[in-house]
């Protein structure tokens, strides 16, 4: 069997040769390190005040070669590890220079959100959430319509960004396109969690209205994904914290159940599968859930989803 | 003061009724009675008890025990100014903050709000603090801890900075170590010297309650 006979496979549910290898990797401090490459002068550019402006003029003129490079080196380093598959994504980010952010500058995301961009002391880049952009219904339907001007683009974008990376690397690994930007993460994030706990109970309905148009975003963002005709495409979310679920179970299902069916009903009607990977937080949910009644089998068959279990690699920071 | 209205702020905050609780703690501050509004506190602990309670055993989660802490933060507002000067004792200080290249600080704050509630005077440093920061603030406030709160793992090297200055300024023998957040284990805190780490804020809390008992 090659890669990909053996990856899908064993997506079919049967068995393969051996077991396939699936890399999740996507920082450049992985991907420099495997490749053995010195990291990338960006990091004590964007350190460095005299110089970081120039890295924001990089981001915001070059932000689609940039994510590309970065996945390119992403699949040599797991090709080199020998895998079968690696994960690829595209996302869409904005930087500014901001007083947030004393030694880098500071990104906003096509679904609401803050990010910090800076430099590690080892040379390479971090990307990290810190907060939403809309703290009030006002500045989420601001914003939100805002969004939608540039939604074309961003889909061409993502599927121009996985059919390059096929092309290119589709005889040598399996690269599987992955929709990183989540529903019930976008969701939290672009308001801030504490603001996202009082909207709960305080404005329901403005919470269902923010879950239904991340969804769509969502679902256009994965059939982008799917333009580059892999048979397989990673969704997810993460649904926990450190110590379990960070919501109630059956609030996650009323909440957003139908988004994750109508996410799988896509996928399925492409003629797809689904890998769903929750991160950490699908291990926390398993452990929890005798006793607190978190059913995957239950929640699978609800969302149309089979579970495959998987184990990611070493993840440098959050993403 | 009536047990009724006490027991009626205890019970919307448990419900987790924000409007309920603010109405509550209205008709005690509204009496303008010091000790009816020590007792609307005492209440209000007494809850955030529960709470932590049931989001350790895992009847509740992290979006109820974020928004039990907000609705004691909005009671709080309306009954700390009416609470007269010394007339509450102290558990003893604590110092937190988020260590330096990280802006985090969700965890950090639920950890405030129900070490408040416990009695505690926390002072907090907010996100982003260098090692000269808790080192100084430690040096200032003497407290019974010093709280480190870390997302990262690309700043999780900040917390033995901080525990080796303490030792190198011959601080930490006076002071307890606690530190919390995603990048950390117990095993790290170990190997960093820190006397405790904190899963989750309401076993933090356990703890430094554990300390100030001592």
């Amino acid at each position: 069997m090659d890669f990909k006979q053996r990856f899908l496979t064993a997506m079919n549910h049967e068995e393969p040769d051996r077991v396939p290898v699936m890399g999740c990797i996507a920082e450049p401090a992985t991907s420099n390190h495997i490749l053995g490459r010195p990291p990338a002068d960006m990091a004590g550019m964007v350190r460095n005040p005299e110089t970081r402006s120039m890295v924001r003029d990089i981001i915001n003129s070059g932000w689609t070669e940039l994510v590309y490079g970065n996945f390119s080196d992403a699949l040599e380093a797991a090709i080199k590890l020998g895998f079968d598959a690696n994960w690829t994504t595209y996302t869409q980010m904005e930087a500014f220079e901001d007083p947030r952010v004393e030694d880098g500058l500071l990104c906003h995301d096509i679904c609401g959100r803050v990010w910090e961009l800076t430099g590690t002391e080892d040379g390479n880049i971090v990307v990290n959430y810190i907060d939403g952009r809309c703290h009030t219904e006002e500045e989420w339907d601001a914003w939100d319509g805002t969004r939608k001007s540039v939604l074309d683009e961003f889909a061409r974008n993502t599927a121009e960004h996985h059919k390059k990376l096929v092309a290119a690397y589709g005889d040598r690994i399996y690269p599987v396109g992955y929709t990183s930007m989540s529903i019930f993460e976008s969701t939290w994030q672009c308001m801030g969690f504490v603001n996202f706990t009082r909207y709960l109970y305080q404005k329901p309905d403005f919470v269902k209205k923010v879950i239904d148009s991340q969804t769509d975003f969502y679902l256009r963002y994965l059939d982008a994904v799917m333009e580059c005709g892999g048979e397989v495409v990673i969704g997810g979310d993460d649904l926990g914290q450190k110590t379990g679920p960070i919501m109630r179970p059956e609030v996650i299902e009323e909440l957003f159940g139908e988004s994750y069916r109508r996410v799988s009903e896509l996928v399925h009607s492409r003629n797809r599968k689904l890998l769903w990977q929750s991160s950490g937080a699908s291990t926390v949910c398993s452990r929890w859930s005798p006793r607190r009644a978190w059913s995957w089998e239950r929640s699978g068959s609800r969302w149309g989803i089979n579970w495959c279990w998987w184990a990611i690699s070493t993840c440098r920071t959050c993403w | 003061m009536a047990d009724d209205i006490l027991e009626r702020l205890k019970d919307r905050l448990l419900e987790l009724d924000m409007d309920g609780a603010v109405d509550a703690a209205r008709v005690v501050a509204d009496t303008g009675e010091p000790a009816a509004v020590r007792d609307a506190v005492d209440a209000v602990a007494g809850g955030l008890e529960v709470v932590g309670r049931r989001f350790q055993s895992g009847e509740w989660f992290l979006v109820e025990l974020v928004y039990a802490a907000e609705i004691a933060k909005e009671v709080m507002g309306l009954l700390s100014p009416l609470m007269e000067a010394g007339t509450s004792e102290s558990a003893g200080t604590v110092v937190v903050g988020t260590v330096a290249g990280d802006l985090h600080d969700l965890g950090k704050n639920i950890f405030i709000n129900y070490a408040r509630s416990a009695g505690f005077n926390v002072i907090d440093l907010g996100i982003d603090v260098p090692t000269e920061g808790f080192i100084a603030a430690v040096r200032e406030h003497s407290p019974l801890a010093l709280g480190m709160s870390c997302l990262l793992t690309s700043t999780d090297m900040e917390i033995g900075k901080v525990i080796e200055e303490l030792k190198r300024q011959n601080l930490r023998e006076g002071v307890k170590v606690i530190i919390g957040g995603a990048a950390l284990t117990e095993e790290f805190a170990r190997r960093a010297g820190a006397d405790a780490f904190a899963p989750d804020a309401i076993t933090g809390t356990d703890i430094i309650r554990g300390w100030s008992a001592l």
